[in-house]
């Protein structure tokens, strides 16, 4: 019987809920997260018992000590820091526990993911306009592979970013 | 100055509102989150998460302070604007409080 396996596990910014239950039946069933490669893009799993595990993931930019600690008290174990996201476990029995228990953490959390983007976004503008140049004056298939890959990439984290700009908005309107 | 932050924080979200109270002595994150539990009855448990970004803006907008370190645990309480922040919060749910029993008696009295 296999005891551990990895799993593609595609999820975006504005599924993360569904990524953290999808982990939570995972472990109920005996799949426990052990680790991930790529920010959650590949989940390795091992088989131990089944247990009652709440999954949450947070995006801090640079906290300070003061987060990990109130998290440590709080029963929360740190399972996993990767490029700003946290993933947080904690066992529960009856009342399944939460590291966000308002509205207003979610949007806070979207808006410091929306500036991390933005930072990265900005600077791809002048960084474009090189490659388009640099395309036209050399049109070589090497440079056309690299940049049909780049300009992939930046136009997912365009989407990215105008879908949790579009989610987060219509957050704000309920409160 | 105050007038912005009156903006921002009334009427106030439950959470703000039982943490701003919590600080009334000084505490440390999690001492917080038991104080709220137990001020509500354990009704509400606040969220560490949820803790931690809300003590970030108060401190950044000076409702709160830190007063000292417990074993790298920053302890928090209350400032004056806090204070003032607070008690216009509880004349606005005193406000709601008597309407609303104003309303009902009237209510019963047709």
């Amino acid at each position: 019987m296999r005891t551990n396996k990895w799993v593609l596990t595609p999820w975006t910014p504005l599924s993360i809920n569904k990524y953290e239950t999808y982990l939570e039946n995972q472990a109920q069933n005996g799949w426990i997260f052990q680790t991930s490669r790529l920010s959650f893009l590949f989940t390795k799993f091992v088989r131990q018992e089944p247990s009652k595990l709440r999954f949450c993931i947070d995006f801090q930019r640079t906290p300070q000590t003061e987060y990990t600690t109130i998290m440590d008290d709080d029963g929360w174990i740190l399972a996993q820091m990767t490029q700003g996201w946290y993933l947080w476990i904690k066992a529960y029995t009856t009342e399944r526990p939460a590291i966000f228990t308002d509205h207003q953490s979610f949007i806070d959390r979207n808006q410091r993911l929306l500036l991390t983007l933005g930072v990265i976004l900005l600077p791809q503008i002048p960084i474009s306009l090189v490659i388009m140049r640099r395309l036209t004056a050399f049109p070589q298939v090497s440079w056309m592979i690299f940049s049909i890959g780049y300009f992939f990439v930046i136009l997912c984290l365009i989407c990215y970013f105008i879908a949790l700009f579009i989610a987060n908005r219509k957050m704000k309107k309920r409160i | 100055m105050f007038k912005k932050i009156i903006e921002k924080y009334i009427p106030m979200t439950e959470t703000a509102y039982y943490m701003l109270l919590a600080l009334k002595k000084p505490l440390h994150g999690y001492g917080i989150i038991l104080e709220v539990e137990r001020l509500t009855n354990k009704r509400l448990r606040i969220g560490a998460g949820t803790i931690y970004g809300t003590l970030t803006k108060m401190e950044q907008d000076q409702l709160i302070q830190v007063v000292g370190e417990d074993d790298r645990r920053k302890i928090y309480l209350q400032t004056e604007l806090g204070m003032e922040l607070l008690s216009l919060e509880i004349n606005r749910l005193k406000e709601l409080y008597e309407n609303g029993v104003k309303g009902e008696n009237l209510n019963a009295n047709q």
